[in-house]
């Protein structure tokens, strides 16, 4: 992508800068106008595309197959347009079922994709010796297994933790540092991904880095 | 009238449910087509209901600018006007020049730009927030600051201890945690299928009758 | 005033002055390039290696859940799977379950200009956006046509001959997630069918992820950017992740002088006895 030229790109891309330091605007000077500014019009903005996509996607899944001939799909047509009653006090019965009916298959599908892939899989993942003969890979299992039952001691809210529960839930509590400071790092990795991302725009737009 | 109103809706969820679970393991002959036609609705339920959150934002603004809220209704008006102007342009045409104008150089800048600010934030708290004052908060450190010279290349120069502590970290070391959350987080859906269908749970469909 | 440590001054300095600081060190290694090497992580080898698999002609689904905040972070390892699998003659079916997924489509074919040389509704398609994330999934596996009666441009479904040869999990080669929702492909596609899964998340799902990861729920992983420009070293494409990475090594560097310094009234305390 070159710089561009013509007037409706340069516009684009200088609206684009303004915006992003009117963004930024609010670490120098907290709340400010400027930052509301920007802040408004992109609520505006993200709802009005959120919107957009809701309408076209209604009309090419249901809709449009609805004026075909497809004369099932008023049911799920007066479901959805049924939750909308929630903003009026005396209908808000209605939306009741179009939550009912979304809770329940959302329930069904999410209870029976869970048992195979984040129980039994895991389990079976903690339990199973490894395949390789190295020291390491049985330290890793045995860390792995006594790690797991720990950190699950650790979450057994219904005993309180005396006795032998005490230093295996204090272990496990120790081992769930561990993974959250992982995750602590990884999101460093995160941030500063996006930031660099931002910058490395602003950069461009003065030409100071290539587009 | 009154059972349609206040009662018939809470036996809904039990007869999906038991639908979709009965089709899943038992793959019953003619249930299938009624689970695909269930599954069918939710995605057009979740579709049309991805404007509800654009009414709240135009009740809210809307209120903001009759009431004339001071310090708010100014940048209300900011909100609903491009609102409706990149609503409208949207309808007519998607493809059109000035509809992709606007996603292109407003929506994905400031969609990009709010994300990242946080990047800011997180740098402050490194000096202000992250203090290793016991065994645990210093374990988090820790290995989060092993993961950070993990995760750039200047670690390894640094130290070339770093990637392998870091790679062990992000392998075996963190796993029994999150095991542990993916496990709880399983079970934990069990159980609430288990308190809707026995009808213990009915929190969702929100207060009041 | 005078009693002052220079902890109690860093302690008390303005945060802008933090700000400024991280903008000093994202800017410089983007205007003066290090280019320190990165090694490749097994789980990104694993991910590049399953797209080495592809046979010519398998249809892979791509989700792209990411919106355009995290392009950044997965762009770059969307470009070098879509050139990968595209060089292996692998027939792509685009979708995302993010409102924005059709600029980050349209970003998509800007990035790959191979994209534009592939036949579409023969080597590739664009579905566009779907919602009912879980329920959706479930669905597209046993009737695609269903949840997309007709593609992102409205072109019905029928008569997309990709479409025709690809309208249930079992037809999939493969699904690669993108950023995010990537537990309905493995729950409703890989624990139920077989469909291989795999894919690049940001960076905080690396740990949400290890224990599919360890389970081969996936088969493979890229983190991040530090993934992406993983993948863009074995397919020996350097781009923008890569680039990112010099950035991504002096922002660390500053996160953790930082911590360090933040803790050595901490650790000085304790040294002496005190709180």
């Amino acid at each position: 992508m070159a710089y561009p030229t013509e007037i409706w790109g340069l516009l684009g891309l200088w609206v684009g800068a303004v915006l992003t330091v009117a963004i930024y605007s609010y670490m120098l000077y907290k709340e400010n106008p400027l930052y509301r500014l920007a802040e408004h019009i992109y609520i505006g903005i993200a709802f009005a595309i959120t919107a957009i996509v809701a309408v076209q996607n209604t009309n090419r899944i249901a809709i449009t197959p609805l004026l075909k001939g497809q004369y099932m799909f008023i049911i799920p047509i007066l479901l959805g347009l049924g939750m909308y009653t929630v903003f009026v006090e005396k209908y808000r019965w209605i939306s009741r079922y179009s939550i009912a009916t979304l809770v329940g298959v959302m329930l069904g599908v999410v209870t029976s994709g869970t048992l195979v892939p984040n129980l039994i899989n895991q389990i079976n993942s903690t339990i199973t010796a490894p395949s390789g003969s190295s020291t390491m890979d049985w330290l890793n299992f045995l860390y792995v297994g006594i790690g797991t039952i720990c950190a699950l001691s650790y979450f057994l809210f219904t005993r309180e933790h005396t006795g032998v529960l005490a230093p295996t839930a204090r272990l496990g509590r120790l081992i769930i540092m561990v993974g959250l400071g992982v995750m602590f790092g990884n999101t460093v990795l995160f941030r500063m991904s996006m930031l660099s991302g931002r910058i490395e725009y602003l950069l461009q737009v003065l030409k100071i880095l290539p587009m | 009238m009154s059972f349609i109103k206040s009662t018939a809706f809470k036996y809904i969820p039990i007869l999906v449910f038991a639908i979709i679970i009965a089709d899943y393991f038992f793959a019953i002959s003619g249930l299938g087509s009624i689970a695909e036609a269930l599954r069918q609705f939710a995605v057009v339920i979740s579709n049309i209901a991805l404007g509800l959150g654009v009414i709240s934002l135009l009740k809210i603004h809307g209120k903001n600018v009759q009431r004339r809220v001071e310090g708010r209704w100014l940048y209300s008006i900011v909100t609903i006007v491009t609102f409706l102007t990149v609503f409208i342009l949207g309808l007519i045409n998607t493809n059109g020049e000035q509809y992709q104008w606007a996603f292109r150089n407003v929506y994905t800048t400031l969609e990009q730009t709010m994300y990242a600010s946080t990047g800011f934030f997180i740098v402050s708290s490194a000096y202000r927030a992250f203090r290793a004052r016991n065994i645990d908060a210093a374990l988090l450190l820790i290995s989060g600051c092993i993961v950070v010279f993990t995760n750039a290349p200047i670690g390894e120069v640094i130290w070339s201890g770093f990637p392998v502590i870091g790679d062990w970290l992000l392998g075996p070391g963190q796993l029994p945690g999150y095991r542990v959350l993916m496990l709880i987080a399983g079970f934990g859906t069990i159980v609430y299928a288990y308190r809707v269908i026995t009808g213990n749970e009915r929190g969702f469909f929100g207060g009041g009758e | 005033m005078a009693n002052q440590t220079i902890f109690d001054r860093l302690d008390k300095l303005d945060r802008r002055v933090y700000y400024w600081l991280i903008v000093l060190v994202i800017t410089w290694p983007l205007i003066s390039p290090i280019g320190l090497p990165i090694t490749i992580k097994p789980s990104t080898r694993a991910l590049y290696g399953g797209l080495q698999t592809v046979q010519e002609g398998d249809v892979v689904l791509i989700d792209i859940f990411m919106s355009v905040s995290t392009w950044p972070e997965c762009m770059g390892g969307l470009v070098v799977e879509t050139n990968t699998l595209i060089d292996r003659g692998a027939r792509l079916v685009y979708m995302g379950n993010s409102v924005d997924v059709a600029r980050s489509w349209d970003r998509l074919k800007e990035l790959v200009p191979k994209l534009q040389t592939l036949e579409y509704g023969e080597d590739v398609v664009f579905l566009g956006y779907y919602a009912g994330e879980d329920a959706a999934a479930a669905q597209m596996a046993v009737d695609m046509s269903s949840v997309f009666p007709a593609d992102h441009y409205g072109r019905p479904i029928a008569e997309i001959p990709l479409m025709s040869d690809a309208n249930r999990a079992a037809d999939f080669a493969m699904v690669l997630f993108t950023a995010e929702g990537e537990v309905k492909w493995i729950q409703q596609w890989g624990a139920a069918y077989g469909v291989p899964v795999a894919g690049m998340g940001i960076a905080m799902k690396g740990s949400a992820l290890a224990p599919y990861l360890a389970s081969g729920d996936i088969f493979g992983l890229a983190v991040g950017v530090r993934g992406a420009a993983e993948l863009e070293a074995l397919a020996g494409m350097p781009a923008a992740a890569t680039k990112t990475m010099d950035a991504i090594s002096s922002t660390h560097l500053l996160f953790v002088i930082l911590i360090i310094l933040a803790n050595l009234p901490v650790i000085y305390s304790k040294i002496k006895g005190g709180n």
